[in-house]
């Protein structure tokens, strides 16, 4: 009896502790990324990037780590962190692209910003990419939607 | 529409490699399910495709593993049936006291901790999209469950059945596989009643008069089945399609019932007649085609979902360390421990905790539903798949060294629980 109800109190306790517990927001899954207007400052190493043309990103998400994957042909990938409502992650990897080579371009340098807007309708990403290296070294900003699961399956 | 040649290649690759490794590892005595288990991670993106991404894609295209994973949630249905077949009352006989117990406290021990580990965890491995509550359900569950059919065969393998600490060893794994599916359909319910998927009354109420009604008039009309064995001496056609049929049903009520499919067919398997001669000879028409064929491809089919690239980094390995550390306490020590009191020697009690530290398949299960439901992530699905890993390989050389050949020999020259050890389990057909 001691050794079943004891643990069996203490498991209602946690779950009562737990209940206050807060974890990061949920940005997994695939969202639907569009350059925003470019502007003379856009930096070429991101529009090889990111294909003006609709780009899916997915991201895997445990807890506060993220991992990213831009492009479904390329397969950019990048693993970083979400804290409050700002993601960061930096580039793991990346499909050899000889026209970024020629720019002087090192892959290992771009970064992906994010802040995630919550809304009851859909969320949104509101972020850039940034490159030490990149001739210009501008931003590329972009904003992505959530794609809904049927959505998904269309495309 | 699914390409068959590309279908079939999958198979045939599964098939080679599962059988390949499982039979490297019998050569270093471990239970064939564990080689087959560690083939379905070698073809997954943890090697295969961090090695050569190419072929893994070429090999599976991701527009076809929805036709992998409906072959694989077939195998899982026959599996789950023939798991609760072989579950049989009689597996108490005249060791009631020490199994309840210790099955209860290797239950409540390991699903406490579980339940303490997610107040670490769920901030940290978690997101807003989860309930705490159903998180640390989930978490406490999986570390609460023993695999029954990997445990038969290790028994088997090491000829421990016709031991005290096999029979009660068995015995407690049975009550906890009962234990860990009704906490298992009580998580499903909770998370899918809070993503208003089945309404909650529904469920509750459904789930409630469906076991009553399979316990008390569906498994007496079961008993039909029986004696229709009996008198033609082998299980028809007929009566096989009936059995099918009816496997298929108790799943598809469980699943609209929201509690899943999985514990349907476990349920169905569970109030089956259990004759030792019926037993055995509706688990010989099931058991090749689930176990040779369509199980490996449910391990390869987890092994594609575990990508352990997912633990980068020092802090990710920790939080698997700290997964892997909980469960082995919960479990070989709530089970040591009870075992102790219910007046075993140290040795037998410690032999008893490693038997029950044993997940296997059964952990898989478990963890493939969380994915599924969204309950855990896929970086904390990879770690515990880890756990589960790790927990079953463990199982033959620290049995070997806590409880050593001669002692088993000595003890299973005693009669103690001759009788039951060998009448009740039928030698453990699954995985034999």
């Amino acid at each position: 009896m001691f050794l079943v109800g004891v643990p069996v109190l203490a498991v209602s306790g946690v779950l009562r502790v737990g209940e206050r517990l807060r974890p990061p927001i949920f940005v997994g899954g695939t969202w639907n990324i569009e350059q925003a207007a470019p502007t003379d400052a856009d930096s070429l190493c991101g529009d090889s990037l990111i294909n003006p043309n609709r780009t899916i990103l997915t991201i895997s998400q445990s807890g506060s780590h993220l991992t990213l994957m831009l492009n479904d042909e390329n397969r950019t990938t990048f693993a970083g962190e979400i804290r409050d409502a700002s993601i960061v992650a930096t580039i793991t990897r990346l499909t050899s692209d000889p026209s970024l080579d020629a720019q002087g371009f090192s892959p290992a340098s771009v970064e992906f910003h994010a802040t995630v807007e919550r809304s009851s309708e859909s969320d949104r990403l509101l972020g850039a990419l940034t490159s030490r290296d990149c001739p210009t070294s501008a931003l590329t900003s972009f904003t992505a939607t959530r794609l809904a699961a049927t959505a998904i399956k269309e495309k | 529409m699914p390409d068959l040649s590309t279908l079939l290649i999958q198979v045939l690759v599964i098939l080679v490699v599962a059988r390949l490794v499982g039979w490297l590892f019998r050569k270093i005595h471990q239970p064939q399910v564990m080689g087959e288990m560690v083939a379905g991670i070698l073809l997954g993106p943890s090697l295969l495709g961090w090695l050569f991404p190419g072929v893994s894609t070429a090999l599976f295209p991701p527009a076809s593993l929805g036709f992998l994973n409906s072959l694989s949630q077939v195998g899982l249905l026959f599996f789950m049936f023939l798991v609760g077949l072989e579950l049989n009352p009689e597996n108490l006989h005249g060791r009631r006291h020490a199994a309840v117990l210790t099955s209860h406290v290797s239950i409540i021990l390991p699903f406490l901790l579980g339940t303490l580990t997610a107040l670490y965890l769920y901030p940290r491995l978690s997101d807003d999209r989860v309930k705490f509550v159903n998180f640390a359900l989930f978490l406490g569950t999986a570390m609460s469950v023993t695999a029954f059919p990997v445990l038969a065969r290790i028994l088997t393998e090491r000829k421990l059945l016709r031991t005290q600490i096999g029979a009660v060893a068995i015995a407690c794994a049975a009550v906890d596989d009962i234990t860990a599916w009704c906490l298992l359909a009580g998580v499903v319910l909770l998370v899918r009643a809070s993503a208003n998927i089945t309404p909650l009354w529904i469920t509750l109420f459904g789930s409630a008069a469906y076991i009553l009604a399979m316990l008390l008039i569906v498994r007496r009309v079961l008993s039909k089945l029986e004696s229709a064995y009996q008198n033609r001496g082998r299980i028809t056609k007929n009566l096989m399609a009936l059995i099918l049929v009816l496997i298929f049903v108790s799943a598809w009520v469980t699943e609209h019932l929201g509690i899943h499919a999985l514990f349907g067919t476990f349920l169905m398997g569970v109030i089956m007649p259990k004759h030792k001669d019926f037993v055995r000879a509706l688990s010989d028409k099931l058991e090749d085609i689930t176990v040779v064929l369509l199980l490996p491809l449910f391990f390869a089919f987890t092994g594609l979902r575990t990508s352990i690239g997912l633990l980068t980094g020092i802090e990710m390995w920790f939080y698997c360390a700290l997964i892997i550390a909980v469960a082995i306490a919960g479990k070989f020590g709530g089970a040591t421990i009870s075992a102790r009191l219910a007046g075993m020697s140290w040795r037998e009690a410690g032999a008893i905790g490693v038997l029950m530290n044993t997940r296997g398949l059964m952990e898989l299960v478990i963890l493939n539903i969380g994915l599924e439901i969204g309950v855990i992530s896929p970086a904390v699905f990879a770690m515990m798949v880890l756990m589960a890993l790790i927990t079953t390989f463990m199982t033959t050389p620290l049995l070997e060294l806590i409880y050593p050949a001669r002692l088993r020999h000595r003890d299973a020259s005693s009669p103690v629980v001759a009788r039951a050890a060998s009448g009740t389990l039928r030698s453990a057909p699954l995985f034999r």
